[in-house]
C-alpha cells in the first residue's frame, strides 16, 4: 500500500520488499495523501486484487481463500517511517491532527480495497493489524489511532457487510488480544509466540484465558522453523503444539477451535524447505483430530 | 533560577517528551555555570532513566519513549561540548547497527538511547548494515564496544558475518561485542564469537557498565 500511496518500495529478490524512501517527510505530507485508483493496472494494489482473483477461482472450491491487507496505521508507518508516525501523535496538537487525517485517509483506500477484493469472493479478507502490541502501544494510544470505530471498527464490519469471514493477523510479541479477538470477534486469528519474551502469550494460555471462545485461533509455530529445522524437528514441534491444544481445547469443551498453523508466515525464500511443510500438515492431519 | 529547579526542570521536560522545554533548561545551566555532566547526569539521565523504567513496566509506550529521547538529544546537544575534554574520553566508545538484511530499527534505537543515557559515546550506523559498515565504523570511531542488531532468524547469519569480518580485519581483538534482538541468545553469541548477549536496553546497560576503557 506504500507503495501506491508514493512510496519507494526495495524489492530484493531474496528478501520480503520494504519501504527505502518513506514519501512523507513533514506535516504537510500527512495531509497531501491520497488514495490511489486501485483499478490501474500499474499499481500493486491491483496486481493483489487480480492475483487474488486467480487463486480464488483456481483453488477456491478446494481450501479456504482469504485476501490480505495492511491496516490504516501499518500502511501509515510504511509510509512515514514508524518512529516519526510514533512521535507525530502525541509532538503537539498539529501533528496529531496530521497523523489522523492521513489514518482517514487510508482508511478509505482499505475501504476500497475491501470492496474490491469483494467481488473476487475469497471466504475471508485478513487484516494485518501489527501494531496493536504492548511493546509498541498501550490500549490508550492504539484505540485512538487504529481501535476506534473510524478506523479498524468500521473496517471489519465492511469486511462482514461484503460477505467474507473478518479474519486479523498479528504476529507481534505481546498482542492486544483483549481489543483484537474480545472486542471485535474475528472469525479467525492467528498469532506468535515468543517464549523468551516475559508475558508473550502462548497457545495454551490463549486457550485458556478463553480468546478461543470467541476466534478460530491460529498458529505459533516458529515460522524460521521451517527454514532452520529438519523434518523431524517440525515433527516434533507441530506434535507438542497439538498435544498442548488439544488438552486446553477440552477442558473447555470447545472442539476444534484451534488452526496449527506458522505464528505468522511461512518464509518466502528459497531456503524454506518443502519438507518442513509437508511435515507440518501431515503431522497435523495425523494426530489433530479428537473426539 | 536556582540549580534544584533546572535539575528537576530537565528531568520533567525528557519525561514529558518536550524538546523545547530541555533545550532552555539546558541553556540555563550553562548560563548559571551549573558543570555540564551535573545537568546531564543528574537532571537529563535521571528523566530518561526514569522513562526506561515505565517503558519495561508498560506503563509509558513508544510514542512518549521516544519524544522523551528526542528531547534528552536536543538537550545532549547543548551540553555534550562542555563537559572536560579528560571525561569525553574516559567514556567508552560504542558503535551500533543493525545487520545486513534487516531493517527493524525501532529497538536498536531504544538500546542507543538508553546507552546514551547511560553516558556512553554511541556512534549510530543505522539498519541494513554490511560486514564492511561494521568494520570501517569500528576503526573510524574508535570503538570500544560493537553492539549488533536482529530481530529476524534468517539474518542472524549476517551477524556472525559481521563478527567474521571484525576478526578477519584484525580489530576484534580490542573490541567487546554485544549482540541483541529477539532471536539472539547468549548460546548463539557464544556460538558466533561475540562477547555478550542482552535481552534488552536496560539489560545492556548493566552489563556494559561493568566494562572498563580499553589502553590507548
Ligand atoms: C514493527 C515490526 C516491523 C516493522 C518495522 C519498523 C521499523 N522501523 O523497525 C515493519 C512493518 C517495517 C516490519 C517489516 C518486516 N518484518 Co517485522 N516486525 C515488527 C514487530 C511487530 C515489532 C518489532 C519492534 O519494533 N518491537 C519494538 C522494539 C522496541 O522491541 P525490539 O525490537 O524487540 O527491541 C528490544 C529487544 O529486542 C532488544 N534489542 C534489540 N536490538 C538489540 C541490540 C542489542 C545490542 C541489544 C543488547 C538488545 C537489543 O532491546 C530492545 C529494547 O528493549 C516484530 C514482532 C515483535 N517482536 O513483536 C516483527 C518481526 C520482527 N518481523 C518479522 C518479519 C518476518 C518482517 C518482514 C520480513 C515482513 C513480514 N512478514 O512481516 C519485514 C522485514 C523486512 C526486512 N528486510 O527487514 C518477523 C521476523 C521473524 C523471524 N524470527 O525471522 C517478526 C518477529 C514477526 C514474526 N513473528 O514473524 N516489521
Ligand atoms: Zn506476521
Amino acid at each position: 500500500m506504500a507503495g501506491d500511496l508514493g512510496a519507494h518500495v526495495r524489492m530484493d529478490e531474496q528478501n520480503t520488499p520494504f519501504v527505502d524512501e518513506p514519501l512523507i517527510t513533514d506535516l504537510e505530507g500527512y495531509e497531501k495523501l491520497e488514495v490511489p485508483d486501485i483499478k490501474d493496472p500499474k499499481t500493486r494494489s491491483h496486481v493483489l486484487v487480480e492475483g487474488t482473483g486467480i487463486f480464488v477461482e483456481a483453488l477456491g472450491k478446494e481450501v479456504v481463500t482469504a485476501a490480505f491487507l495492511e491496516g490504516p496505521l501499518l500502511a501509515l508507518t510504511q509510509t512515514r517511517g514508524a518512529e516519526y508516525v510514533f512521535k507525530d501523535m502525541y509532538d503537539n496538537d498539529s501533528s496529531r491532527k496530521a497523523v489522523h487525517a492521513a489514518l482517514e485517509t487510508i482508511t478509505d483506500y482499505d475501504k476500497e480495497m475491501v470492496k474490491a477484493f469483494a467481488e473476487k469472493k475469497p471466504a475471508g479478507l485478513v487484516w494485518d493489524y501489527l501494531w496493536g502490541s504492548y511493546s509498541c502501544l498501550g490500549d490508550t494510544e492504539y484505540m485512538e489511532f487504529e481501535g476506534q470505530h473510524k478506523y479498524a471498527g468500521c473496517l471489519n464490519e465492511l469486511v462482514q457487510k461484503e460477505g467474507m469471514a473478518n479474519c486479523i493477523h498479528n504476529c507481534a510479541d505481546l498482542p492486544h488480544l483483549d481489543t483484537q479477538i474480545k472486542a471485535w470477534k474475528p472469525a479467525i486469528y492467528s498469532m506468535a509466540y515468543y517464549p523468551l519474551i516475559p508475558g508473550s502469550p502462548s497457545a495454551k494460555e490463549v486457550i485458556q484465558k478463553g480468546y478461543a471462545d470467541v476466534s478460530l485461533v491460529g498458529g505459533n509455530i516458529d515460522p524460521q522453523g521451517f527454514v532452520r529445522w529438519k523434518p523431524e524437528k517440525m515433527v516434533d514441534v507441530t506434535k507438542k503444539l497439538i498435544n498442548e491444544v488439544i488438552t486446553e481445547l477440552k477442558a473447555r469443551d470447545l472442539g476444534g477451535r484451534y488452526c496449527i498453523a506458522s505464528g505468522c508466515e511461512v518464509p518466502p525464500a528459497l531456503s524454506t524447505k518443502l519438507e518442513n511443510i509437508q511435515a507440518c500438515v501431515d503431522t497435523t492431519k495425523q494426530f489433530g483430530t479428537f473426539a | 533560577m536556582d540549580k534544584e529547579r533546572i535539575l528537576k526542570g530537565l528531568e520533567q521536560a525528557v519525561v514529558t517528551g518536550r524538546k523545547e522545554a530541555s533545550i532552555r533548561y539546558a541553556n540555563r545551566a550553562l548560563k548559571t555555570e551549573m558543570p555540564a555532566l551535573e545537568a546531564i547526569d543528574s537532571g537529563l539521565i535521571k528523566g530518561m532513566m526514569v522513562v526506561g523504567d515505565r517503558y519495561s513496566a508498560r506503563k509509558m509506550f513508544l510514542p512518549q519513549v521516544l519524544l522523551a529521547a528526542d528531547a534528552m538529544y536536543a538537550a545532549l546537544e547543548i551540553l555534550l561540548p562542555h563537559i572536560p575534554r579528560e571525561e569525553a574520553s574516559r567514556r567508552l566508545n560504542i558503535i551500533i547497527g543493525v545487520v545486513e538484511g534487516d531493517v527493524h530499527d525501532i529497538g536498536k534505537n531504544i538500546v542507543k538511547t538508553m546507552l546514551t543515557a547511560a553516558g556512553f559515546n554511541v556512534v549510530d550506523l543505522g539498519k541494513d548494515c554490511s560486514d564492511e559498515d561494521f568494520v570501517k565504523g569500528a576503526k573510524e570511531h574508535h570503538a570500544d564496544v560493537v553492539a549488533m542488531s536482529t530481530l529476524m532468524t534468517p539474518t542472524m547469519d549476517s551477524m556472525k558475518a559481521a563478527v567474521d569480518a571484525l576478526v578477519e580485519d584484525g580489530c576484534r581483538k580490542e573490541l567487546r561485542i554485544i549482540i541483541g534482538g529477539a532471536p539472539t541468545s547468549q548460546e548463539f553469541a557464544d556460538e558466533i564469537g561475540a562477547d555478550m548477549h542482552a535481552v534488552n536496553a536496560q539489560e545492556a546497560v548493566g552489563k556494559l557498565r561493568s566494562l572498563t576503557k580499553r589502553p590507548t
